[in-house]
């Protein structure tokens, strides 16, 4: 459209960049804090006791009971048993009127745990929906989907127009002027973790690909997506409409499991869907953990519930392995904590990438215009609340977890608390200059997360209870208050002493620029 | 700002709302219609139905960012619509008419 490809691109990056921008900041922050929701769900709700390392046979009795108690003549139970991760025993249940329950369970005393929280899991809702749940409405889902696209694009547009791109990679001259120094801070983040952030970009899309392009349902499957599904994903895929068999006694699911496990590995099983409970036609469906291989798509084992005989095991084609692979890569269950610290850490700089190109966009004009243009200032101003307003509203909920008392539906206040602190800090940006507004919301954040961990005294009590992973979310929360606030009072200092060099924008030589990096010009 | 360059700004900005609208929702239906016409080819070539459709989508779904990137890079907006529109309507041509 313009005069050369590279002038076309800059466009597209450009423009593209601003308006997907305001979008992925929050879906990839979002996504980054997501690689930890169990973590976050273990900080978030104190009652769950780690470290007991229950016996898997009695803990899984005990789930039963308490379906059987609740829950007899449900049409499917689920359990997922405790994991090392997430050490807590879940109970849901369906009734013939599609209602589900669920219930959190303490895996050695079996009581239940009152505190429902989303904590972990709306970060993940938000990721890669908007918080929109997609069984209601596509839009939040598809919209995520879209900007997943133009991360590639932007990403190929990126290079294109990227002049030197393997000298920029080392170089980085914080010192330089306010634009040269965040479109270098753009670049380092952009450039080097460029193979993260095209493959997550575009395995993000492949975990849900039938949802985004249904086409294919479409012309194989007459649009239904019941039968893919059943052999795309493999469940048992039996419907509510189906009649549920006759009352039947089953055999004990335990037994079920350990027969289960002989296929899938000793105490592989992760999770275990019941249909039609103790029917005739119960099926015991047993899922494998996926903590020790790159699938998305698990192994799994159905048994007849009532007589034990073997339905079914799932067994992909090649084809079918090679998506459960990609889709497993973004996923990322497993590989342990180095592995989800890598992915946070690189899921960060593909954040801070988009929000340093979002200032490169400001800076860049604000030099051109030579003034304040009045649009330029609402484009920082929608930035503000972009970037910072929605990383006060991330910690925001981790506050409100530890605020709400426990009551039925309590699970629902730290989400409100999360869209009520951006609506805050979008009205504040609309109304304070942009260049205080960007302090106060950061420093505003800095501040929320060194307080979180002291609220109700819970951090003393991790403390004193060597709790690890609750220390070390402590410790994550610490850490990025501090960062938050060394980055206000870094940028703070620096706006007041002015650019180091007023024509650094124009240095193009490498050694130039790393004198420019050294303390005493400043 | 004179008639000319108002008429021309008018121009620039319809060329742009062309290669937004042409992205956005022509590469998503370009991409669909890729999907479904090479989902009935690959079954009938021999792949089983869910390979069919797993591999037809994953792979149609790469030129969904390459339109994004054409549909800026093309020379006329217009042109970029109508061509994703011809070649959109030919492959759902291709997967209708052929026998699953």
């Amino acid at each position: 459209m313009k005069k050369t490809f590279t002038l076309s691109m800059t466009f597209l990056h450009t423009w593209g960049g601003l308006v997907m921008g305001w979008l992925l900041f929050g879906v990839l922050l979002t996504g980054s804090i997501a690689v930890f929701q169990d973590e976050i769900n273990l900080w978030a709700v104190p009652e769950i006791r780690t470290g007991l390392n229950p016996d898997r046979a009695t803990t899984l009795q005990l789930g039963v009971d308490h379906l059987n108690a609740q829950a007899p003549d449900a049409r499917m139970w689920r359990i997922d048993l405790p994991r090392d991760r997430d050490p807590q025993l879940i109970v849901a249940w369906t009734t013939p009127q599609g209602k589900t329950t669920s219930h959190t369970l303490d895996p050695v005393s079996g009581g239940v745990i009152e505190r429902k929280t989303q904590a972990g899991a709306f970060y993940l809702a938000y990721h890669y929906m908007l918080g929109i749940d997609r069984n209601e409405n596509l839009a939040g889902f598809m919209i995520v989907g879209l900007s997943g696209i133009f991360m590639i694009a932007a990403c190929v547009s990126g290079i294109v127009i990227h002049k030197r791109i393997f000298k920029d990679l080392f170089l980085f001259r914080p010192n330089a002027s306010g634009q040269r120094a965040w479109l270098d801070m753009h670049n380092v983040l952009g450039v080097l973790p460029l193979p993260f952030h095209l493959m997550m970009a575009y395995t993000g899309i492949v975990i849900l690909y039938w949802i985004y392009i249904p086409a294919a349902v479409q012309t194989l499957y007459a649009g239904d997506s019941v039968p893919f599904r059943a052999e795309a994903i493999a469940l048992e895929y039996r419907g509510l409409k189906a009649p549920a068999g006759e009352p039947a006694a089953m055999l004990p699911l335990p037994q079920l499991m350990r027969a289960a496990e002989t296929s899938m590995g000793a105490d592989k099983t992760a999770y275990i869907y019941v249909r039609d409970p103790n029917r005739g036609n119960a099926v015991f469906d047993a899922y494998r953990d996926r903590d020790d291989r790159v699938t998305q798509q698990v192994e799994q084992v159905a048994l007849d519930g009532v007589t034990g005989a073997v339905l079914r095991i799932r067994d992909d084609s090649a084809i079918s392995r090679v998506q459960s692979y990609i889709a497993a890569l973004h996923f990322v269950e497993w590989g342990g904590a180095a592995v989800r610290w890598a992915y946070g850490l690189a899921g960060m700089a593909s954040t801070g990438m988009v929000a340093a190109g979002l200032v490169v966009f400001t800076e860049k004009r604000r030099r051109k215009a030579g003034g304040d243009a009045a649009w330029l200032t609402w484009v920082d101003k929608i930035n503000v609340a972009a970037v910072a307003g929605i990383s006060v509203a991330c910690v925001a909920l981790l506050w409100a977890e530890r605020l709400t008392p426990v009551f039925p539906e309590r699970a629902q206040i730290p989400v409100l608390a999360f869209y009520w602190t951006w609506a805050a800090m979008a009205l504040h940006a609309a109304l304070r200059p942009p260049r205080k507004a960007w302090g106060e919301q950061f420093v505003l954040a800095g501040l929320l997360c060194l307080g979180a961990p002291l609220l109700g005294g819970q951090g003393w009590r991790h403390l004193a209870a060597l709790d690890g992973v609750r220390m070390g979310m402590d410790a994550t929360l610490i850490g990025t208050g501090l960062l938050c606030l060394a980055g206000v009072w870094i940028l703070h200092r620096r706006a007041r002493a002015g650019p180091c060099q007023p024509e650094a924008a124009e240095v193009e030589d490498a050694v130039e620029a790393l004198r420019c990096l050294s303390p005493p010009a400043c | 700002m004179d008639a000319a360059s108002r008429s021309a700004a008018v121009e620039e900005a319809v060329d742009i709302g062309l290669r937004v609208v042409a992205s956005i929702f022509g590469g998503y239906a370009l991409t669909y219609a890729l999907t479904a016409a090479a989902s009935v080819l690959l079954h009938r070539g021999g792949l089983d139905r869910v390979d069919s459709a797993l591999v037809s989508t994953n792979l149609a779904i790469l030129i969904y960012p390459a339109v994004m990137i054409w549909a800026f890079a093309a020379r006329r907006g217009w042109f970029v619509l109508a061509a994703l529109i011809a070649a959109t309507a030919g492959l759902g041509l291709v997967a209708w008419l052929l026998p699953r």
